[in-house]
C-alpha cells in the first residue's frame, strides 16, 4: 500500500486540537442539541458546565471586592481604592477562590526620580527615573502606584489561579517554580507600561538556589508563557560552597539507634552480673581447710549410738577441739549425756549436751589428727587446686566481661558524642542554609508589567494510572470540581488535571502526593498522601475520600496548614 | 485435587469514568464529559495516521458520533472506554482514507525512530532512510503495532486492547515485526 511519510512534523498544541472540538454540533446530529452546555472557550478547562459558570461568577466577585494590603514607600496619601477597580483579570488568570487570592501590596514611587521598593519577603525592585509611560507612550511624571505580589509555594500557586502549564512542542509540561511575581503600575486608575530601555531590576527572594530555572513571562494576550532567558542567582554563602559541600540528609541518616545501644549495654551488664553470682556461689562452696588437732588444747569426740542419734553418725570420729576450756565442765567426760546437738552459729560450731534439765554449750572447732588429717589435707589440697583454678578462671571471665561492658559503653559514649557533634554541625549548617535561603536572590530585568516566573518545565508524573472517583469523606457524595490539581510535596509545582486526567489519574507512587480540588461551591477538597498510599500496585480503580474544607476568611498560611502544602 | 485461596469479593466502586458512562447511557447529553476527556487522545490517534488536521477533526467527530449512537452497547467488562474509542477510531480512520481515496500517512519522529533503531539493534548512524523504507513495506497491522509502540509510546496491554488481542499476543507480534525489520536491515 502506498503511504505518505512525514518526518518530524510539527506537533499540534493542545489548544489547536481543542479548537476543533464542537460537541454542540455533534449533539445536534443525535438529537440532543437543546440539552448541551455551551462550548467552552480559550484555555479554560471545559469539562463541567457548572464549573465554568462558577469560574465566571468568581471572576466577577474578584474585581468588585478585592482589597489589597497597602504599603507606602514614598508618599502615603494615595488610596488603594482608587486603583483596585482597574485591576483586570482575564479568564486566563483565574483565582479559583477569589476571596483567598494572594493579595497585592501597593507601593508609591515618584516616576520622575524612580526609586527602590523593598518588599517584605526581601525582594528589591529598582526602578530607574522616567520609567513609566501610558498606553499611548507618553512619559508619566509624578506619583505612580506599583502593585506587587509574589508566589513561592504550591498553595500560593493554586490560589493565584495563574496557569502553570507549559506546552513545549506538543509536550504537556508544568512549571516547577523557584519563585514567581506579578508587578503592575497605575496612575489615576489607569494601567501603565514600562518605557523601553528603562528596565526594572528585580532581585527576587527565592528559596531554591538551583541554577536549572529559566525566566518566563506570562503573555496574557497570547495566553501562554514566553521564554525570556535566564536569571542570575545572588547568594554569597552559596558561592562560598558552604551549603552544597555537606549532604545533610546523609549525615542525618547516621543517627545511632539508642534502643539498640541500651539493649547491647544491658546484655553486657547481665553477663557481668551472672559471672559475679557464679563467683559468689563458687566461694561459698570453697573447700574448707582441715584443721589439725592442737595437743595443748582440750578436745573430745562423740561416741554416738547410731540407733539413738542417726543424724550425728557423720561426726563419729571427729575431734572437737574446745575453743575456750572454761566452757568445758569438769564432768563432761564422765556424764552419759542423753542429748547431743551440733549447732552452727556465726561460722562457729557449738556442741550442745543435754542430760535431764541440764544443758551445756561448748564452742568447738572440728579438727583432725593423725592419718585422718593427712588424708583430709591431701584431699583439701587437691580440691583447693581445682577450686583455685575455677575461681581464677571465673575472675578472668568477670574481668573480660567488665572490659567488654566498658568497651561497649565507651563505644556508645563516643558514638553519642560524635552524633551530638554532628547534630550540632548539622544544626549550624541548617541554620546557615536557612539564613542563606533568606538571603538568596534571583536577579533579572523586566521590560513590561505582568507576571514573571523563575521556572523549569517538568513533565506530568508517571508510574501508576488509576481510574478514579472522588467522594466527600463525610457525606460520601461524589465531588464535582471546577479545578483539580495533583501536587507532589517535594516539587514546587501543581499539576492541573484536565478532562483526560481527572478520570484516569497518572501519578508517581514513589512520591508524596496530594490532590487539591476546588468544588463547585468554592470549597477546597484535599486527598492526602495516606489516601494515595492505599493504592496498590496493579490496582485499576480508586475512590479518593476527600476532606472538604471552607477556607474563606482564612489567611494563605492558614490555608497552607489546612491543605498540607 | 488442587486448593485455591478464597478471596472474598470486594464491593464494586464505580470510577468517575464509569459513572460518566452510566450517565451517558441514560442521557446522551451527559456524554460531553466523556467527549472532553477523550477528544484530544482520539484526535492525536487519527492525526498520527493522516496528513490533514481537518481530516483528523472529521474522523474524530465521526468516532464520537459512532460512540454516542452505540454508547448503550458499551459494557465495562475489562475493556477501557478509551480502548473502545480507539477501536472505533482505527476503523473510522481507514474507512475515511478509503472513502477519500487518500493514502495513510506514517508520521515519524526522529527521536522515536532512534529508540526503535536501538531496539532492533540497528546503528543509528546508518541513517533513518533504510528504516523508513522498511517501515513502509510493513502490512497494516504490523505498521499499527510499530506506530502504537514506538511513535505513540503505548504499553502492550493497551495495544492489545485496541487491536483486540491479548497483551502477550501484542508483545509477540510486535517482536515479530522487530525481527522482520532487523532482517531487512541485514
Amino acid at each position: 500500500m502506498k503511504r505518505n511519510i512525514n518526518i518530524d512534523r510539527k506537533p499540534l498544541a493542545k489548544e489547536e486540537i481543542n479548537a476543533t472540538k464542537d460537541f454542540r454540533s455533534l449533539a445536534s446530529k443525535v438529537g440532543i442539541a437543546g440539552s448541551v452546555s455551551p462550548k467552552p472557550t480559550g484555555k479554560s478547562t471545559g469539562w463541567f458546565a457548572g464549573g465554568i459558570a462558577a469560574i465566571a461568577i468568581a471572576a466577577g466577585i474578584y474585581v468588585g471586592t478585592k482589597t489589597d494590603s497597602e504599603q507606602l514607600v514614598q508618599e502615603p496619601e494615595t488610596l488603594i481604592a482608587e486603583v483596585t477597580d482597574t485591576v483586570s483579570k482575564t479568564i486566563f488568570v483565574n483565582p479559583p477562590i477569589p476571596e483567598a487570592d494572594i493579595s497585592n501590596e501597593s507601593y508609591y514611587v515618584d516616576a520622575d526620580n524612580g526609586g527602590k521598593i523593598k518588599h517584605h519577603t526581601g525582594t528589591e525592585i529598582t526602578i530607574p527615573e522616567g520609567a513609566f509611560m501610558d498606553e499611548e507612550g507618553n512619559i508619566i511624571t509624578g506619583k505612580v502606584e506599583v502593585q506587587y505580589r509574589e508566589f513561592h509555594n504550591q498553595t500560593e500557586i493554586l490560589l493565584s489561579g495563574i496557569p502553570m502549564d507549559y506546552d513545549s512542542a506538543g509536550k504537556e509540561q508544568v512549571f516547577e517554580s523557584a519563585g514567581m511575581m506579578e508587578i503592575r503600575g497605575y496612575q489615576d486608575g489607569k494601567r501603565l507600561k514600562i518605557v523601553p530601555d528603562k528596565n526594572f531590576r528585580i532581585c527576587m527572594h527565592s528559596k531554591n538556589p538551583d541554577p536549572k530555572f529559566n525566566l518566563y513571562y506570562l503573555d496574557e494576550e497570547k495566553e501562554e508563557w514566553s521564554y525570556e532567558g535566564k536569571d542570575s542567582i545572588d547568594n554569597p554563602k552559596t558561592e562560598q560552597g558552604s551549603i552544597k559541600d555537606e549532604p545533610i540528609e546523609e549525615n542525618i541518616a547516621k543517627v545511632i539507634d539508642k534502643e539498640e545501644a541500651q539493649t547491647e549495654i544491658a546484655d553486657a551488664e547481665e553477663v557481668v552480673a551472672v559471672i559475679k553470682k557464679e563467683i559468689k556461689t563458687l566461694k561459698k562452696e570453697s573447700p574448707r581447710k582441715p584443721l589439725k588437732a592442737n595437743p595443748k588444747k582440750k578436745n573430745f569426740t562423740i561416741d554416738v549410738k547410731k540407733t539413738e542419734f542417726p543424724e550425728l553418725v557423720v561426726y563419729a570420729g571427729t575431734i572437737f577441739e574446745v575453743v575456750d576450756k572454761s566452757d568445758l565442765p569438769e564432768d563432761t567426760y564422765s556424764v552419759t549425756w542423753n542429748g547431743v546437738e551440733l549447732l552452727e552459729k556465726n561460722n562457729s560450731y557449738i556442741v550442745q549436751l543435754k542430760k535431764g534439765e541440764r544443758k551445756e554449750e561448748i564452742k568447738v572447732i572440728p579438727v583432725l589428727d593423725g592419718k585422718d588429717y593427712d588424708e583430709a589435707k591431701k584431699e583439701f589440697d587437691s580440691s583447693f587446686t581445682d577450686y583455685s583454678k575455677k575461681l581464677t578462671a571465673k575472675k578472668e571471665e568477670e574481668k573480660q566481661a567488665e572490659v567488654n561492658l566498658s568497651k561497649i559503653k565507651e563505644r556508645y559514649k563516643k558514638e553519642q558524642e560524635a552524633y551530638e557533634r554532628r547534630v550540632a554541625i548539622m544544626r549550624s549548617k541548617m541554620e546557615f542554609q536557612a539564613a542563606a535561603r533568606d538571603e538568596l536572590k534571583r536577579i533579572f530585568n523586566i521590560n513590561r508589567f505582568g507576571t514573571w516566573n523563575c521556572d523549569s518545565p517538568i513533565p506530568y508524573p508517571k508510574g501508576m494510572l488509576v481510574l478514579t472517583n472522588y467522594e466527600d469523606e463525610e457525606t460520601g457524595e461524589t465531588i464535582e470540581f471546577t479545578k483539580l490539581d495533583l501536587v507532589e510535596k517535594t516539587r514546587n509545582a501543581c499539576f492541573p488535571l484536565d478532562a483526560s486526567r481527572i478520570g484516569r489519574l497518572p501519578f508517581n507512587p514513589k512520591r508524596d502526593n496530594l490532590l487539591w480540588g476546588i468544588t463547585l461551591d468554592g470549597m477546597i477538597a484535599v486527598a492526602d498522601t495516606e489516601d494515595f498510599k492505599e493504592i496498590e500496585k496493579g490496582q485499576e480503580a480508586h475512590t479518593f475520600k476527600m476532606k472538604v474544607v471552607d477556607i474563606k476568611g482564612k489567611t494563605t498560611s492558614e490555608i497552607r496548614e489546612i491543605i498540607g502544602g | 485435587m488442587s486448593i485455591t485461596q478464597h478471596i472474598p469479593p470486594q464491593a464494586k466502586v464505580d470510577s468517575l469514568e464509569e459513572s460518566w458512562i452510566k450517565s451517558a447511557q441514560q442521557d446522551l447529553s451527559a456524554f460531553e464529559k466523556l467527549y472532553d476527556a477523550n477528544y484530544e487522545a482520539i484526535f492525536r490517534y487519527a492525526y498520527q495516521r493522516m496528513d490533514s488536521k481537518d481530516d483528523a477533526a472529521d474522523v474524530t467527530a465521526q468516532v464520537f458520533l459512532k460512540a454516542m449512537t452505540n454508547i448503550k452497547k458499551y459494557k465495562f467488562m475489562g475493556l477501557k472506554f478509551s480502548s473502545w474509542l480507539y477501536r472505533i477510531a482505527k476503523s473510522e480512520t481507514y474507512q475515511f482514507l478509503k472513502n477519500k481515496s487518500k493514502s495513510p500517512t506514517i508520521n515519524v519522529e526522529t527521536e522515536s525512530l532512534a529508540n526503535m533503531a536501538q531496539d532492533i539493534d540497528v546503528p543509528i548512524a546508518l541513517g533513518n532512510e533504510e528504516l523508513i523504507a522498511a517501515l513502509s513495506e510493513l502490512n497494516d497491522q504490523e505498521l499499527e503495532l510499530v506506530e502504537m509502540r514506538y511513535f505513540e509510546q503505548r504499553n502492550f496491554k493497551e495495544i492489545g486492547e485496541i487491536l483486540d488481542m491479548t497483551e502477550n499476543n501484542s508483545k509477540v507480534k510486535t517482536h515479530r515485526v522487530i525481527k522482520k525489520l532487523q532482517n531487512k536491515q541485514k
